[in-house]
């Protein structure tokens, strides 16, 4: 994989080919650029604070002065909505993160000393990946605590394994390298060669395998919010939002809807990219499958 | 084959002891004392210490490890916290629901999955492929509990086609009302896998001589890609069942919260919020030999629908 000749159109490189040839990702990275926008900069413009009850207008459809309506408290669901956006992508990048740092390593490990480190590690890899992935991150919150921390420690957990097999295989290939022998010769570190040598080579796919996971962080986030297992009301969380809005379905259905398509939005735009970013890297792999 | 299975079964054998270990340390690394944890800020001494002695807390720890095990091997999970009955009776009794649902899904999932991907397959990177192909990106990206709702609010608060609650019990229509929307969710986002596997499996397949000589030879296309592609893309599509039974469970628990249906999810959810431990321990250990029983089975399947296949 890391072999890969890439042929470029004449005239065009860079990211204005990945614009033309790559559109649905073009178009991810749009949604995306947005919801970020809307994430971090909309609080600020909102003339509402997201914990602002109005207990006179609960329940209220969208209007001019509330866009989105408002929620069983009277509060503003737009500013909600956006302070919710925060939260969902600072959980997402930072179990992702979590379990590209921690799963990379144990794949690269793994690979580089083979035999029993290998077996070992990636038996337990196995043995993770048999639990339903949701139920374990369940489990884990269910005892530590619906914090940030333990959220994003639990998300990360899940997806360690997949990471360590995206790590595994292009590390065994690229051990058996000149350069990695030269390096030996040389006297450099496993260390040393490790980081400077063998994850260069396979950045790209951990990172494209990264993007993917992310949505399914952000997704995971979201439906352990919706089982009760986000973090605490009142902070805003779009599963906890749809949850609430759930058990108003009849009186205001726009509670439900509107997070459950911003969440949807997100999660969608983010799969395109990595769709695109997969593609790139390796167009065989094309429309393959990605949790 | 017989030394195959028999690795199998062992490899198998060894992750559940593995896993039910996993469990049982989860139970016993939370910061502080589980009994504690279990009761809430506001329980007294004497609750705690009860406790304490019930989940043989008390014990020196090799004890309590032996006696977890033994317990799991005579199918003995303990008794739930907060109904007192046996775990494993509870699971049982509501996992024909949960079964149920998953068996009419994936039955939703390969009806329309299967011959789409065949299909945009044929017709690679024409405008039907490109079209199926977003559709699924965005099938993917739904988080089961929101199309759930949708489907929800649609067909049974808009359009009242369906009833919102049911048992589903009395005809045949009752039972299909309360199953077809929960199913359809499930079968729906399935369907976008099995789809895009489908689909790359068959382009693989194409691509290979024997179908090109078919093809000088004048077999049909519809003949080629049915009988002689379809066979063989099989294999990969046999798999992403296995691969992702442990995702549709995770997906049928959040379907069952959204339709109101009994089922695992239900007793789960039902469980989180009554903070009953030992259910929810009984409940993981359950679902995990669940996995790994249709983990193995999958690779049976893939041997039986390939004889080439050589089993390592």
């Amino acid at each position: 994989m890391t072999d890969t000749i890439k042929f470029q159109p004449a005239g065009r490189s860079g990211p204005r080919r990945f614009v033309s040839t790559h559109k649905r990702a073009t178009v991810g990275a749009a949604i995306l650029v947005f919801m970020l926008l809307a994430a971090f900069v909309g609080p600020w413009l909102s003339p509402y604070a997201p914990y602002d009850q109005d207990v006179l207008r609960r329940l209220e459809p969208p209007s001019l002065d509330h866009w989105l309506g408002t929620d069983q408290f009277g509060r503003d669901v737009l500013v909600r909505l956006m302070v919710g956006a925060q939260l969902s992508l600072l959980i997402g990048f930072a179990s992702t993160l979590f379990a590209m740092i921690v799963g990379s390593a144990l794949g690269m490990i793994a690979a580089w000393h083979g035999r029993n480190v290998d077996a070992v590690i990636m038996q337990a890899m196995d043995v993770l990946l048999a639990f339903p992935s949701l139920l374990l991150g369940l489990v884990i919150v269910a005892m530590l605590g619906p914090s940030v921390t333990n959220i994003v420690i639990a998300i990360g957990v899940t997806s360690i394994p997949i990471f360590a097999r995206v790590a595994r295989a292009p590390t065994i290939a690229i051990k058996e390298r000149e350069y990695i022998e030269a390096g030996r010769a040389l006297g450099y570190s496993d260390t040393r060669i490790l980081g400077g040598h063998v994850l260069p080579n396979m950045l790209p796919d951990v990172f494209v395998m990264a993007v993917m996971w992310l949505a399914t962080a952000i997704r995971t986030e979201a439906s352990l919010a919706f089982i009760g297992l986000g973090v605490r009301p009142p902070t805003p969380t779009w599963g906890g939002m749809i949850y609430s809005g759930f058990e108003n379905l009849f009186e205001a259905p726009h509670l439900a809807i509107i997070p459950s398509i911003a969440i949807l939005l997100l999660v969608f735009s983010i799969t395109l990219i990595g769709d695109g970013l997969r593609s790139e890297l390796d167009p065989k792999l094309r429309n393959e499958v990605s949790r | 084959m017989t030394a195959y299975l028999l690795r199998r079964l062992v490899w198998g054998l060894f992750t559940c002891v593995a896993v039910l270990t996993l469990v049982f340390a989860l139970l016993r690394i939370i910061p502080g004392d589980p009994a504690q944890a279990m009761l809430g800020d506001q329980a007294s001494q004497g609750a705690i210490e009860a406790l304490r002695q019930q989940l043989g807390l008390n014990d020196p720890l090799w004890q309590q490890y032996v006696t977890f095990m033994s317990g799991v091997l005579t199918g003995d999970f303990g008794r739930s916290m907060s109904s007192g009955q046996p775990v494993l009776g509870q699971i049982l009794a509501v996992l024909p629901w949960t079964l149920e649902l998953t068996a009419v899904s994936f039955l939703i999932a390969s009806i329309i999955g299967i011959p789409l991907g065949v299909v945009c397959a044929s017709r690679q990177d024409g405008p039907l492929d490109q079209a199926l192909g977003a559709i699924c990106l965005a099938g993917i990206s739904f988080p089961p509990f929101v199309s759930a709702i949708i489907l929800l609010l649609l067909f049974s608060i808009q359009w009242n086609f369906f009833p919102v609650i049911s048992d589903g019990t009395g005809s045949f229509g009752a039972w299909f009302g309360a199953i077809f929307l929960p199913a359809l969710n499930l079968g729906l986002i399935k369907a976008a896998y099995v789809l895009r596997v489908t689909r790359s499996a068959m382009i693989e397949v194409m691509n290979e001589d024997y179908l090109r000589t078919g093809r000088a030879k004048g077999v049909s296309p519809r003949l080629l890609i049915w009988r002689h592609a379809f066979r063989n893309a099989l294999l990969p599509i046999i798999t992403i069942i296995g691969v992702y039974f442990g995702n549709l469970i995770g997906n049928s628990v959040l379907t069952e919260i959204v339709f109101s249906r009994p089922g695992l999810g239900k007793l789960m959810v039902q469980s989180l919020t009554q903070r009953d431990y030992t259910m929810l321990q009984g409940i993981m250990i359950f679902f995990t030999i669940l996995v790994i029983v249709v983990n193995i089975l999958t690779d049976l399947a893939y041997a039986a629908a390939n004889p080439t296949v050589k089993l390592k």
